[in-house]
C-alpha cells in the first residue's frame, strides 16, 4: 500500500552523523519517508569497517533499483586522522576485493566523510574555527544539532561556506551532495 | 520530563528506581514489568487528577504477591522548565488488604516544601514556600488532587498539570468510529480516540493541518478527516480519494479502515497533533499492527520531535527496526530472574560483537 519508495538510501557510521544528514536533507525539502537510514548502533564496534562492510551490497542495490527509479546513495564515515581521498580509497578497495566496479561517472551515489569527525563541523556550524584534528565535543542529544543543520541550509542557499576557511572536508562534502542535486 | 520514576511493592516492582531521559526504549522479555511501569504512571496520573480513591486505583491485589510489607512508595521526578519536583506518595493496606489509605503525600519543589499530608492532616505551602492552612484531610483520595487552583497556588497546580501532560497508552485498534463527547484525556488503550480527536480539533486547531499533511504522505489518497452528527453522537470520517484519484474523495467511517491504517493516523496524530503543548509520549507497542516500510519514518519524526514540541518519548518496543535504532543509545533494559523483582540497567549483560541488537536478544545472548 505504500505510495512512495525510499530514495535515499543513508549509510551512516554513527546515530550523530544520520541525524545530521537526515535533518539536513529534510530541510532541502526531500520528505523523510524518501530517506532510509542504515546505520551503526551506537557504541558497537568499529564504524568504518561496519560500513565498509555495507558498502558493497548498496552499492549493488543502488544499481539495481536504479534501472527503476532515480535512487541515490549517501554513505557517510569519519576519516578520523586520514584524509577524505584515504577514506574514499578503502571503499574503492572494498570493490575491488568484491569485484565489483566502483562509483561510476553519472551514479548518484556520494561520500560524506567529516574530517576528524562529524564534531568538527558541528563546531565549525557553531561558528568557530575549527581545524580537522582537534577533538570537537559531542552532544549529549543528537538532536541538540538541529541549529547547525540550519545554519548550513543557509550557507547553501547563500553558496558560500562561512567563516572562511571552512572545513577542506565540508567542502569536499557540499561537492558530493550536486551529484544528488534534485 | 519525568527523570526518575521510584516503586516500591506494586506487583513486580519492589525497591525499583527508573532514570529517563528524552528518548528512551524499554526492553526486555515478556513479563519482565515494563508495561507494569506505564500501569503505575497511569494510576498515579488517576490519583492525582482527584477523581479516583485509593481503593480504587491501588488495590491490594497489587501488592507484591511474595511480601508481607503493607505499604507502597511511589516517587515521582519531574521536570518542567527550571523547576524539579518531587512527588512521594505513601499507600499503606490493611491486614486482610482489603482496605487501603494515604499514609503521606509530599510534593516539593526544588528541595522546598509546596504540599505535605501526613496521618489525615495535609499542610499547603503558598508559592513563595511560606507556611499556608493546615487541615484535617480525608484519607483514601489524594490532597494534591482535589485542590482547585488559586493565584497562591500556581507551582503546586502546575506539577499536576505538567504530569497530565504526559500521554500514557498502547495503540490498539479497537477504536471505534462514534463518539457522544469531547475527551481531553485518551484511556490506556485509546479506545476513546475519537472523543479525544473531538476534542483535539476544537482546542488545536491550529495542529490539523500539520496531521493532515503528515497522513498524506502516509496513507493513500488521504484527504482529510471530518465529524459527522449522528444522532446523539459524532462520526468520525476519513475522505479518501477515488482510485484513479479522479473526483470528489470518498468519505469511510474510521472503523472501515484497516487496523494498521487507524494505528498510522493514531500515531501520528499524537505526534503533530499536540506539538506545541510540550506533550510526553509513553507508548506500548506503537509498532503493533504497522507494516515495516512505516516504522522508521515514525521514528525518526518522533525522536527528531523530542526537544522541538514533544517533551520526552518513552516507548515499549520488541521490533527489531526500533531495538536496532534506540537500543544501545536510550535503552533501559528490563530483567527478572525466576519471577523475582524487576531490575533496570541501561546497558544489557552482554554485548554481543557482530551481531544487531535484536539479534542478540533473539538468541537470548544479551542477557
Amino acid at each position: 500500500m505504500s505510495q512512495d519508495a525510499v530514495l535515499a538510501v543513508l549509510l551512516c557510521e554513527d546515530t550523530q552523523t544520520e541525524c545530521f544528514i537526515r535533518r539536513f536533507l529534510v530541510k532541502r525539502n526531500w520528505d523523510r519517508r524518501q530517506i532510509r537510514a542504515e546505520t551503526l548502533p551506537a557504541g558497537k564496534g568499529s564504524g568504518l569497517v561496519w560500513v565498509r562492510e555495507k558498502f558493497v551490497n548498496e552499492l549493488k542495490a543502488y544499481r539495481s533499483r536504479s534501472a527503476r527509479a532515480a535512487t541515490c546513495l549517501i554513505v557517510a564515515s569519519d576519516a578520523d586522522d586520514k584524509t577524505v581521498e584515504d577514506r574514499i580509497q578503502t571503499f574503492k578497495d572494498a570493490c575491488v576485493e568484491a569485484t565489483v566496479a566502483f562509483r561510476q561517472e553519472g551514479e548518484r551515489v556520494i561520500f560524506v566523510i567529516p574530517r576528524r569527525n562529524i564534531e568538527t563541523w558541528l563546531a565549525y556550524l557553531r561558528g568557530r574555527m575549527v581545524n580537522e584534528t582537534d577533538a570537537y565535543p559531542k552532544y549529549d542529544n543528537e538532536s541538540d544539532c538541529r541549529d547547525q543543520v540550519t545554519m548550513l541550509d543557509d550557507l547553501c542557499r547563500r553558496q558560500k561556506l562561512e567563516p572562511e576557511p571552512p572545513p577542506p572536508s565540508l567542502a569536499a562534502a557540499c561537492s558530493e551532495f550536486k551529484r544528488i542535486a534534485n | 520530563m519525568l527523570n526518575r520514576l521510584y516503586v516500591d511493592n506494586f506487583r513486580c516492582l519492589v525497591n525499583f528506581e527508573l532514570k529517563l531521559d528524552r528518548v528512551n526504549l524499554l526492553l526486555g522479555a515478556n513479563g519482565t514489568g515494563k508495561t507494569t511501569v506505564f500501569d503505575v504512571l497511569h494510576r498515579l496520573q488517576q490519583f492525582l487528577s482527584g477523581n479516583a480513591k485509593v481503593p480504587d486505583v491501588f488495590p491490594g491485589v497489587d501488592l507484591t504477591r511474595w511480601q508481607s510489607n503493607p505499604t507502597q512508595r511511589f516517587e515521582l521526578e519531574l521536570q518542567a522548565n527550571e523547576a524539579n519536583y518531587d512527588y512521594a506518595l505513601l499507600i499503606e493496606h490493611d491486614e486482610d488488604r482489603r482496605k487501603a489509605k494515604v499514609k503521606s503525600e509530599i510534593l516539593t519543589m526544588d528541595d522546598k516544601t509546596l504540599f505535605d499530608f501526613q496521618d489525615g492532616n495535609a499542610e499547603l505551602y503558598h508559592d513563595d514556600f511560606t507556611p499556608g492552612p493546615k487541615y484535617p484531610f480525608d484519607w483514601t483520595q489524594s490532597g494534591l488532587g482535589v485542590l482547585q487552583p488559586r493565584d497562591d497556588n500556581k507551582k503546586l497546580t502546575r506539577f499536576r498539570k505538567e504530569l497530565q501532560k504526559i500521554i500514557v497508552s498502547g495503540i490498539h485498534p479497537t477504536m471505534d468510529s462514534e463518539s457522544r463527547n469531547e475527551d481531553s484525556v485518551l484511556s490506556p488503550n485509546m479506545e476513546n480516540f475519537v472523543s479525544w480527536y473531538r476534542f483535539l480539533s476544537q482546542e488545536h486547531q491550529g495542529s490539523m493541518l500539520a496531521i493532515f499533511q503528515e497522513l498524506k504522505s502516509v496513507i493513500p489518497g488521504f484527504n482529510s478527516f471530518s465529524l459527522k452528527e449522528a444522532g446523539e453522537a459524532k462520526v468520525l470520517k476519513v475522505l479518501l480519494g477515488r482510485p484513479g484519484g479522479n473526483g470528489k474523495p470518498l468519505a469511510y467511517n474510521f472503523r472501515e479502515l484497516s487496523d494498521g491504517q487507524r494505528v498510522l493516523i493514531a500515531l501520528y496524530t499524537l505526534l503533530f497533533g499536540l506539538k506545541e503543548e510540550g506533550v510526553s509520549l509513553f507508548l506500548d507497542e506503537p509498532d503493533n499492527f504497522v507494516a515495516l516500510r512505516e516504522i522508521q519514518p515514525w521514528l525518526t519524526a518522533l525522536t527528531d520531535s523530542c526537544g522541538e514540541g514533544i517533551e520526552q518519548s518513552v516507548i515499549i518496543s520488541h521490533h527489531p527496526e526500533i531495538i536496532d535504532h534506540l537500543a544501545l543509545s536510550s535503552g533501559r533494559w528490563f530483567d527478572r530472574d525466576s519471577n523475582g523483582p524487576t531490575r533496570v540497567t541501561d546497558k544489557p549483560k552482554a554485548q554481543v560483537d557482530g551481531l544487531k541488537p535484536s539479534e542478540s536478544m533473539a538468541r537470548g545472548w544479551e542477557s
